[in-house]
């Protein structure tokens, strides 16, 4: 009777260690489900942001007034002028070698004064002035362009 | 007919003060969640003075604290806690019932075998009673707040977990001193020697 008993107790036991271990499996079995799906919805935004790239954007408006638009998202193959409408509203004409920006947030119009575009030359440490025109110019991963009010 | 039930003045005051106790400590742990003294003070209650004794206690612990409480007070989960709860006073007043050992406490029993056979013993219904009560409590839970039962269970294991795991240790640690000293105070008249 009395080894009956120990025998009893013993099972107890054993049923409180299956429990434990019971709700560890269970909870970190969940737990791998969750992050799981959370790795899987990060993938997914990752890939969103595959067609994307970040560019650096200065605007001097030859005032003193200098706005540096870091880290600005824009699809892959977007020029000068696509990336700059993203942060400022900007009038153009096109011209026969392309579009020349006239105002930027309606800074512009001045005799003897443009808007010129510039892109960071990190070799040499220097402004390059753009080569081509604003909306011919492919824009590449990292890259610094700059937008500046100059007066002639 | 209902059976004639019979409660003394001593079980009465006993009832009181160990409610007293319970509600006591659980306001003084309240930020060790489901860490409590509570569950072995009224499995103690129950073991000590009957399952009327222990149920009672349990209820009337919860009536206080359920209501009065920081976290928040629901009238149906309040309703599954005191259910719950009394579950330790009952299971507390058949352990004696049906004989449960508790061996006198002193530093020769705590050497010998049957002292810490019985505290195993108690720490195993401490633990099992733990996890029907937790079980049952997250269900409600669940239901109440309208999520899946099984979405509560399993979100709900950690805490679970550490409420099992402690009143183990509380259960095995503990049970058998409180009653040996409860036993001496109040029903021996405290130490003759």
């Amino acid at each position: 009777m009395t080894e009956k008993r120990g025998w009893l107790w013993i099972s107890i036991g054993l049923i409180c260690l299956l429990i434990v271990s019971s709700s560890f499996g269970a909870y970190y079995y969940m737990e791998c489900l969750k992050y799981k799906q959370l790795y899987n919805e990060s993938l997914t935004e990752l890939q969103k942001y595959s067609k994307y790239m970040l560019v650096n954007i200065l605007i001097d408006f030859g005032n003193g007034t200098k706005e540096w638009h870091n880290n600005t998202l824009v699809a892959r193959g977007a020029d000068v002028l696509n990336a700059t409408r993203i942060v400022a509203e900007v009038n153009y004409i096109r011209g026969q070698y392309g579009a020349f920006v006239t105002h930027i947030r309606g800074v512009g119009g001045d005799p003897n004064t443009y808007w010129l575009w510039y892109v960071w030359n990190s070799t040499s440490a220097r402004w390059d002035f753009g080569p081509i025109a604003c909306d011919a110019y492919v824009l590449h991963e990292g890259e610094v362009v700059a937008w500046i009010y100059s007066k002639f | 007919m209902w059976p004639k039930i019979t409660i003394s003045a001593r079980e009465i005051s006993f009832t009181g003060v160990m409610t007293a106790l319970c509600i006591g400590s659980n306001y003084l742990m309240i930020g060790l969640l489901n860490v409590k003294f509570m569950d072995l003070f009224v499995f103690v209650s129950g073991y000590l003075m009957g399952s009327l004794s222990g149920v009672s206690v349990g209820i009337l612990t919860w009536l206080v604290y359920g209501t009065l409480n920081p976290y928040g007070s629901r009238l149906d989960i309040l309703v599954a806690t005191c259910i719950g709860e009394s579950l330790y006073g009952l299971v507390g007043g058949l352990s004696a019932k049906f004989g449960l050992d508790v061996p006198p406490v002193s530093s020769m029993t705590i050497k010998e075998k049957r002292f810490w056979g019985s505290s195993i013993k108690m720490g195993l219904i401490g633990f099992l009673l733990t996890f029907i009560y937790d079980l049952f409590t997250n269900i409600v839970s669940g239901i109440t707040v309208g999520i899946p039962p099984l979405f509560a269970i399993i979100t709900g294991i950690p805490f679970a977990v550490a409420h099992e795991v402690s009143n183990f240790l509380f259960f095995f640690l503990l049970s058998n001193v409180l009653i040996n000293a409860i036993q001496k105070v109040a029903f021996r008249g405290g130490e003759t020697s």
